[in-house]
């Protein structure tokens, strides 16, 4: 059984950003761009929210011929409910860590 | 660096950070490497493409750990011979750098070899001892008394026998293989040899020893109370107590007693040895007592005699086990490896290994392609 762990402050701001785009997929190197975060920080974040249900992921075609496909990510149902969970609770018990994790 | 050989190295750490990763994750490490791929900037792309290998080396380091640890637990014996092995190692360099004569590195370092040997020889008959536990557990048990009654003696403490020419501690022997066989074994033998055991121990008399097989037993009490585990601590307790109402004029002898704080003072990098080999020696029981496995009392038993031995040597005139001079604690911690050996335990580790293997052969793919 996987773990439900709070999630630290880089994590919450990822999830954030995943619950903004709502049904749009998004990549990990935007994931990155719009986050701040290191692609090693991202990758093992999106493996625990796949194995937990709150993400899917799918085989993009690429824009471009020639070029590979893709690999997106988006929340589930369940992925969006967590991250509203998540941003409630952070606005309840701890303002100084939004204000971290949105820095 | 031209953009086209940036762009060839990005796609060469994608590509090694995805043959890291296990099996279970490699569709992960395909997004990644394609990721990389779709990065316009070729410096970004090293970057991203460092990240992932980052995360792929941290993710098969704590792997690679955790099969190591797996494997250990599930052979105590071999995560015994290493602890033994380090943290011998370990004292050999405290006994270098305090300037230790010669000859006592050769006899430490003797002991951990000829101590492998022999447990290696009887462990080709371990089913045999495991079967005959209580009688071993007599036999190692007459021994001690045998030194407390005919072996040597200095400053009113007799604990010593002479077997070929070196001077051995019985009780670092067979104490501590007694007190972990009976925490596998709880009969009507193996309680007759920790009873005469705290009685031999009371007659020499050592307060250290004593008190770390009371330690031991009470251990074993708690996880396991009965009619066995009652008596046994009420014998190893009285005998313990006994040590203790008489006088204990033993003197302290250099590299052998107080070397915890003492090793400091020779060398930093000789009281380092002796810390480290001191946590070494109680990894065996910290690794497999996290482990609910059938071997966990056994660990229970050994992680609190070795543990209390070496207490002892912190507070008095005893020898600091392995990692101070002395061939007979090495000889005694390598022959716990008997201890722990379990035919039961091979069974259970063999099951779930093939299971587990099973379970990994059979994943179903977990990622779809969408449709352009």
């Amino acid at each position: 059984m996987t773990r439900n762990r709070a999630p630290s402050p880089i994590a919450r701001h990822v999830l954030g950003v995943l619950a903004e785009a709502g049904q749009n997929w998004s990549h990990g190197y935007d994931l990155c761009q719009m986050t701040g975060i290191k692609s090693g920080t991202l990758y093992p974040l999106l493996i625990r929210w796949e194995k937990q249900g709150f993400l899917e992921a799918e085989w993009q075609e690429p824009a471009a011929s020639g070029r590979p496909p893709r690999h997106a990510y988006r929340l589930t149902a369940a992925g969006l409910r967590f991250a509203r969970e998540v941003a409630t609770n952070q606005t309840n018990e701890a303002p100084q860590d939004s204000k971290e994790a949105l820095a | 660096m031209s953009q086209h050989s940036n762009r060839a190295l990005a796609t060469r750490v994608a590509n090694f950070a995805a043959e890291l990763l296990p099996s279970e994750l490699k569709g992960w490490g395909l997004a990644m490497r394609h990721e990389v791929d779709a990065i316009p900037t070729p410096a970004k792309a090293i970057a991203y493409a460092m990240g992932c290998l980052l995360f792929a080396l941290r993710h098969r380091i704590a792997f690679a750990g955790k099969q190591v640890l797996d494997h250990l637990v599930a052979h105590p014996s071999q995560l015994v011979a290493w602890s033994a092995a380090v943290a011998t190692g370990l004292g050999l360099v405290h006994l270098a750098f305090a300037n230790a004569p010669l000859h006592y590195l050769l006899i430490n370092g003797g002991a951990l070899v000829f101590g492998l040997a022999i447990a290696g020889v009887l462990t080709l008959f371990a089913r045999v001892v495991y079967r005959f536990g209580g009688l071993f557990c007599l036999i190692m048990s007459g021994l001690v008394m045998q030194t407390s009654l005919f072996g040597m003696s200095a400053d009113g403490a007799t604990r010593w026998i002479t077997i070929g020419g070196f001077v051995v501690q019985t009780s670092f022997l067979c104490v501590p293989v007694i007190a972990i066989i009976f925490a596998r074994q709880q009969t009507t033998l193996t309680t007759c040899a920790i009873a005469l055991t705290a009685l031999a121990l009371a007659l020499q008399p050592d307060r250290g020893m004593s008190g770390a097989l009371a330690s031991g037993m009470m251990a074993i009490l708690l996880v396991s109370p009965g009619r066995t585990t009652l008596l046994a601590s009420g014998a190893a307790g009285s005998g313990f107590m006994v040590t203790m109402l008489q006088v204990d004029q033993t003197q302290a002898s250099a590299y052998v007693d107080h070397i915890y704080f003492s090793a400091f003072s020779s060398h930093p990098i000789a009281g380092i040895a002796v810390w480290m080999g001191a946590a070494t020696l109680l990894l065996p029981a910290i690794i497999g007592g996290s482990d609910n496995g059938p071997s966990s009392k056994v660990f229970l038993a050994f992680g609190t005699v070795w543990g209390a031995l070496m207490i002892a040597a912190a507070l008095g005139n005893y020898p600091t086990p392995i990692v101070g001079f002395g061939g007979s604690a090495i000889l005694g911690y390598v022959m716990c490896i008997l201890g722990f050996w379990n035919p039961e335990d091979r069974k259970i580790h063999d099951k779930t290994a093939t299971s587990d293997c099973k379970a990994v052969a059979t994943q179903p793919p977990k990622y779809r392609v969408a449709s352009a």
